[in-house]
């Protein structure tokens, strides 16, 4: 089975995180940029399936130089190699245009059987991005899987919604997006790190993407968003802080009266 | 400066409209000329329409969609079909398609987008005319920040948070009849994957949706187990308010994981949150901090939840929150 992972960098989220006001793009420092948790899960079920069914896991990642080290770190944790979609002109890509740039790498992968992606990265949280695939690849889509299974080129898995799971299957390849629980990931051990500075890493640019023939080079133009203002909310402070005294209870009835929340 | 149509999508459950369209009604009115789009089998359809008609709006487009399992692919060729429709030749007739934020909605609207070359705003927490330009308002990085942006050629596809909209204040309080036009579509060829079960509504218990509720109880860790959890339960019951949940609450088992508030859970913004037993990783309050109003119980004096809340208790949750529910009782029976 060829399994492609998206793996998306990300500002540290236990860092503070905020928007330069002169791109009007969140700021990649100094926040500490990190590999995102759930891409980490996505990978770790994918090499889960390798180990029950053999082939490749590829590491697939747009985002600048420095997006190299999350690549480098689903190398370390078992993937196979990577591909590093990285050229100046896609920073600050939109949703659409980020899944037609993603849609151009991952269709240079010959034969893909599965690509996974983590539902929502945590600093877009936009969580279109893996159906849009489906639809740019023409590929049916298995999303929101918080577990799944491949049988015979038969994937069935439980797709969970706000108001309820739906159980799920759709014939390979197919695009999957996975949620919290699909599994814990792994930690890289030494010898994985020591291999992964073996493992190839595949670099393509805008020029390298276009030639692919997948991507319109005016599609950027076309529907992209634009940022008009970027305001900073105030911070929040807090109010008064009370040590149980036993009258607590009465003390946020009271308060919750004043409010006029109850 | 001309009123363009809005497409509204109309989301159901097995033939229920889904709450959240009223919002989005009173939104696209900002905007335009709201024009619903409910896609569903022959079985629920015509009970929809009728859903739909008690809503203020003038037009509607029921799409019939073949009977199947697809996951996606019917309704989104039922909302293509629609919004090709009502362009009929002329994109400049249309100023946005209008989605809710749930999963699938998003799906949808994304796919759409590509299918259509339209831009793409998800996560939108208002709607603006400014100059015949959609402008879209949303709260970026747990609301420190206030972003607004628009697409620089064409209508939008945007997908609005539920909580962003509430009354539809603007709108007649009747309309004099709906225009009603039904279509069908042919059984869509893309590749997509089936439904086989739906298992549906376990976890809401009668209780208020988390995203759109005006008070939300969010218990955490401190409570210790599932069976202890109940006390927010409980809580949330009395003041009629919906339930929600730190991540380590969910990893703990103590409650559904669709209950989750923060980075990877649900973004809320009620009236009101009560935080019992929640410590306030960044993580969490990236989830609930533009809440109106915060009210923290946390036996550690020290927990980042008190820097955020408008009144905090250092105190057990399990002697504050029986207290606060007795005093709450008591005020009720004093005002009956
Ligand atoms: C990528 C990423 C994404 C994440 N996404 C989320 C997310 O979406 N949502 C989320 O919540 N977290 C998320 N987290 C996890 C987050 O960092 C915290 O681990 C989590 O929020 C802690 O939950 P908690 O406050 O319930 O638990 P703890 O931090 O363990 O806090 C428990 C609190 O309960 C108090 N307590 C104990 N006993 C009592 C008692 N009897 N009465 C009153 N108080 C008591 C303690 O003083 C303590 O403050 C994420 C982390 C990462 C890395």
């Amino acid at each position: 089975m060829k399994i492609a992972v998206l793996i998306k960098q990300v500002p540290d989220t236990a860092s503070p995180r905020s928007v330069d006001p002169d791109t009007l793009r969140i700021t990649r420092d100094p926040a500490e940029a990190v590999i995102d948790e759930i891409s980490e899960r996505a990978l770790e079920k994918a090499l889960q399936l390798r180990t029950e069914h053999g082939g490749e896991v590829v590491v697939v990642s747009m985002g600048p130089d420095k997006a190299v080290a999350s690549l480098r770190h689903g190398l370390a944790l078992g993937a196979d190699r990577g591909v590093h979609l990285n050229d100046d002109s896609f920073a600050g890509a939109d949703l659409v245009w980020t899944a037609t740039l993603l849609a151009a790498g991952l269709s240079t992968i010959d034969s893909v059987d599965l690509i996974l992606a983590g539902n929502a990265s945590t600093d877009g949280r936009g969580g279109a991005v893996p159906a849009m695939l489906a639809e740019l690849l023409q590929m049916a889509q298995a999303t929101s899987l918080q577990a799944f299974d491949v049988v015979d080129g038969v994937l069935t898995g439980e797709r969970i919604l706000e108001d309820g799971v739906q159980k799920i299957q759709a014939t390979l390849p197919v695009v999957v997006s996975v949620t919290e629980n699909i599994a814990e990931p792994r930690f890289p051990g030494f010898k994985g790190i020591m291999t992964a500075k073996r493992k190839k890493i595949l670099t393509l640019d805008a020029t390298s993407l276009a030639t692919v023939g997948e991507v319109d080079p005016s599609g950027r133009l076309v529907g992209a968003n634009v940022v008009r203002s970027v305001i900073e909310n105030p911070a929040r402070s807090s109010g008064e802080k009370f040590v149980d005294d036993g009258l607590s209870g009465q003390r946020i009835s009271d308060y919750l009266k004043a409010e006029g929340l109850v | 400066m001309s009123y363009k149509d809005v497409l509204v999508h109309a989301d159901h459950a097995e033939g229920t409209l889904h709450p959240d369209f009223s919002g989005l009604l009173a939104a696209a009115r900002k905007i335009g000329r709201p024009v619903a789009v409910v896609a569903a089998s022959a079985e629920h359809l015509d009970n929809l329409v009728e859903q739909v008609k008690r809503h203020p709006v003038e037009s509607l487009c029921a799409v019939e969609t073949p009977a199947g399992e697809q996951l996606i692919t019917s309704e989104l060729a039922a909302l293509t079909a629609a919004l090709d429709r009502l362009v009929d030749g002329d994109a400049e007739k249309v100023g946005a398609v209008l989605l809710s934020s749930g999963i699938k909605c998003r799906e949808l609207a994304g796919r759409l987008a590509v299918r259509r070359n339209m831009g793409l705003i998800i996560d939108a927490v208002g709607l603006d005319l400014v100059d015949g330009a959609v402008i879209v308002q949303q709260s970026v990085l747990g609301g420190q920040y206030s972003v607004a942006s628009g697409v620089n050629h064409g209508a939008p596809v945007i997908c609005l948070r539920p909580d962003s909209v509430s009354a539809d204040v603007n709108s007649p309080e009747t309309v004099v009849g709906c225009m009603v036009t039904r279509m069908g579509i042919a059984v869509p060829s893309d590749a997509d994957a089936v439904v086989l079960s739906t298992s549906e509504h376990r976890v809401l218990d009668g209780r208020p949706e988390l995203n759109s509720a005006p008070i939300v109880i969010g218990g955490g860790r401190g409570l210790n187990s599932a069976e202890n959890f109940g006390l927010v339960q409980d809580l949330a019951d009395l003041m009629g308010a919906a339930v929600g949940a730190s991540r380590a609450a969910v990893d703990a088992g103590f409650c559904d994981r669709s209950l989750q508030v923060g980075e990877t859970g649900q973004i809320i913004e009620p009236e009101l949150y009560i935080a019992v037993g929640i410590s306030g990783a960044i993580q969490h309050r990236v989830g609930m901090q533009n809440a109106k109003k915060i009210i923290a119980i946390n036996t550690d004096a020290n927990a980042p939840i008190f820097d955020i809340a408008d009144l905090g208790i250092v105190g057990d949750a399990f002697t504050v929150v029986p207290q606060l529910m007795e005093a709450l009782r008591d005020r009720a029976g004093a005002t009956s």
